[in-house]
């Protein structure tokens, strides 16, 4: 996902500094510069748009409060945002880890005697090509049977586009804390997937070998 | 991690086909997992597999936004401002029902007592019975709570006067602490609410005190006198109790203070991607 859009635009930067006067129309442009993304961050990661919403709500409230301690450049603000989005998401999901919710639940029944996961290519694709709605409820299904730190990993950075960097700033962890997440989340997703019907097309067809179990 | 080459023997970890598929691998590893790979069905599958996942995770679409995410200038939620405002109008329409409500209550306490059954001891008795600071303290209080309400308010001083000039110094203050409180908030001051809501409950407990006399006193007597304390005890009790109301109306309509954590800003990183 655009990893700087907008943060180049002088109106942006203008905002910026307005924001930092305390106008709050200049936070607001900031907002509606950064609000998709961070939703998509919590809706993603939370599963359902009341959470999403009340996460996302959250998240910019609290940035508003502490902008007078964000000290970064306007660069800088995106990363910083995540961040906060992400500790709301954390927060929501270990209060629903208490008690947990329907919602939750509800994403993870599959339907078996639906269509097969399938993707054309092995290939991480352009993004013109669209998921079959059916693949992306499975998808969507598998991420709720992810624990909170695995699923927020690869939300940040499959799901977002985040470097590896910028998702262990948003995580507060280590470098190495998010690769091992990140390839555990995906290594579940991938044997989710491949429970739920044909794992993605073959691979490069094959010669003889049947496969092997590890 | 550690990107140790490993045994050629050994298929990869999950870890390194992850890094494969991001093209994190230092060139060494990377090669020796180009080489596995190619000669390893079941890695290659893997391989293909975790890059399906990781491109239908790249394709999945971006949600709609139920809403815009903006703040208000109080840094509550645009959409909490926005109900706040309404719920604001509503308390300042609630302010008028309290003030007529009171002056309903303390006008209707009073023609009781004006007008008493019985062998009557003549009313002006009970007035010429009024303290003078009394009198002069429910005269003044009044006043500035009602301004704001306007309308309704003019009948509520004359009467709550009236009523507080016959009673007892003792509720006679207590009444004026009632009706004083609304002094502030009237104004339109904020940070007192707080202050006058306190103020208001205290009045309301000091009557809750008084009470138990009070309704002794309410068994017919013939003693206009007693009466009229009951009386205004009881019209204060009732606008004390209208003030409440409002005021607890107005607390619930103030949006939550959500406290978070302090939390440290991160550190500036560099925007790219992987
Ligand atoms: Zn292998």
């Amino acid at each position: 996902m655009g990893a700087s859009s907008g943060w180049d635009d002088d109106g942006v930067r203008a905002a910026f500094s307005l924001a930092r006067r305390g106008d709050v129309r200049g936070f607001n442009t900031l907002v509606e510069t950064t609000q998709r993304p961070i939703y998509g961050l919590c809706y993603r990661t939370l599963g359902n748009v009341e959470d999403a919403s009340d996460a996302t709500q959250e998240a910019f409230l609290h940035a508003y409060r502490s902008f007078a301690a964000f000290q970064g450049p306007p660069e800088a603000f995106r990363a910083w945002l995540y961040r906060i989005a992400s500790n709301a998401c954390l927060d929501l999901l270990r209060k629903r880890r208490r008690r947990p919710s329907e919602s939750l639940d509800g994403m993870l029944e599959p339907d078996a005697d639906e269509a097969p996961f399938q993707i054309a290519s092995g290939d991480p694709g352009p993004e013109s090509q669209a998921l079959s709605a059916e693949t992306i409820r499975r998808v969507e299904a598998g991420l709720a049977r992810l624990n909170p730190e695995q699923r927020l990993a690869v939300v940040l950075c499959d799901v977002q586009g985040l470097s590896y960097d910028e998702a262990a700033a948003a995580m507060a962890v280590e470098l190495g804390t998010v690769k091992s997440r990140l390839s555990r989340a995906r290594a579940h997703l991938r044997e989710w997937l491949r429970e739920m019907g044909e794992p993605a097309e073959p691979p490069q067809r094959l010669h003889l070998q049947s496969p092997t179990a590890p | 991690m550690t990107q140790s080459p490993w045994p050629a023997a050994e298929h990869a970890g999950d870890d390194l086909l992850s890094a494969f598929v991001d093209d994190a691998l230092v060139a060494d590893t990377r090669r020796q997992a180009e080489r596995h790979v190619a000669a390893c069905a079941s890695c290659r599958e893997r391989l293909e597999e975790t890059r399906a996942v990781v491109g239908a995770l790249r394709r999945l679409p971006a949600p709609e936004l139920p809403r815009s995410f903006t703040v208000g200038p109080r840094g509550a939620s645009a959409r909490d401002e926005l109900a706040w405002r309404r719920l604001r109008r509503s308390y300042a329409f609630s302010r008028y029902v309290a003030a007529g409500f009171a002056a309903l209550f303390v006008g209707f306490t009073g023609a009781t007592l004006v007008v008493p059954p019985g062998p009557p001891d003549s009313p002006t008795d009970i007035r010429a019975a009024a303290p003078a600071q009394a009198a002069g303290a429910a005269a003044s209080a009044p006043a500035p709570a009602a301004a704001p309400a306007a309308a309704p308010a003019p009948v509520a001083p004359q009467s709550a006067a009236r009523a507080a000039a016959g009673a007892a110094p003792a509720s006679a203050d207590q009444a004026a602490g009632a009706a004083s409180a609304p002094a502030p908030a009237g104004a339109g001051a904020e940070p007192t609410g707080a202050d006058v809501l306190e103020g208001a409950q205290r009045a309301a407990s000091n009557e809750a005190r008084a009470l138990p006399p009070v309704a002794t006193s309410l068994v017919p007597t013939a003693d206009p006198r007693r009466r009229f304390q009951s009386g205004a005890v009881l019209a204060g009790l009732g606008l004390a109790l209208s003030l409440l109301l409002a005021f607890n109306l107005r607390r619930r309509s103030r949006p939550p203070a959500t406290a978070w954590p302090g939390f440290a800003p991160a550190p500036a990183d560099r925007p790219g991607s992987h």
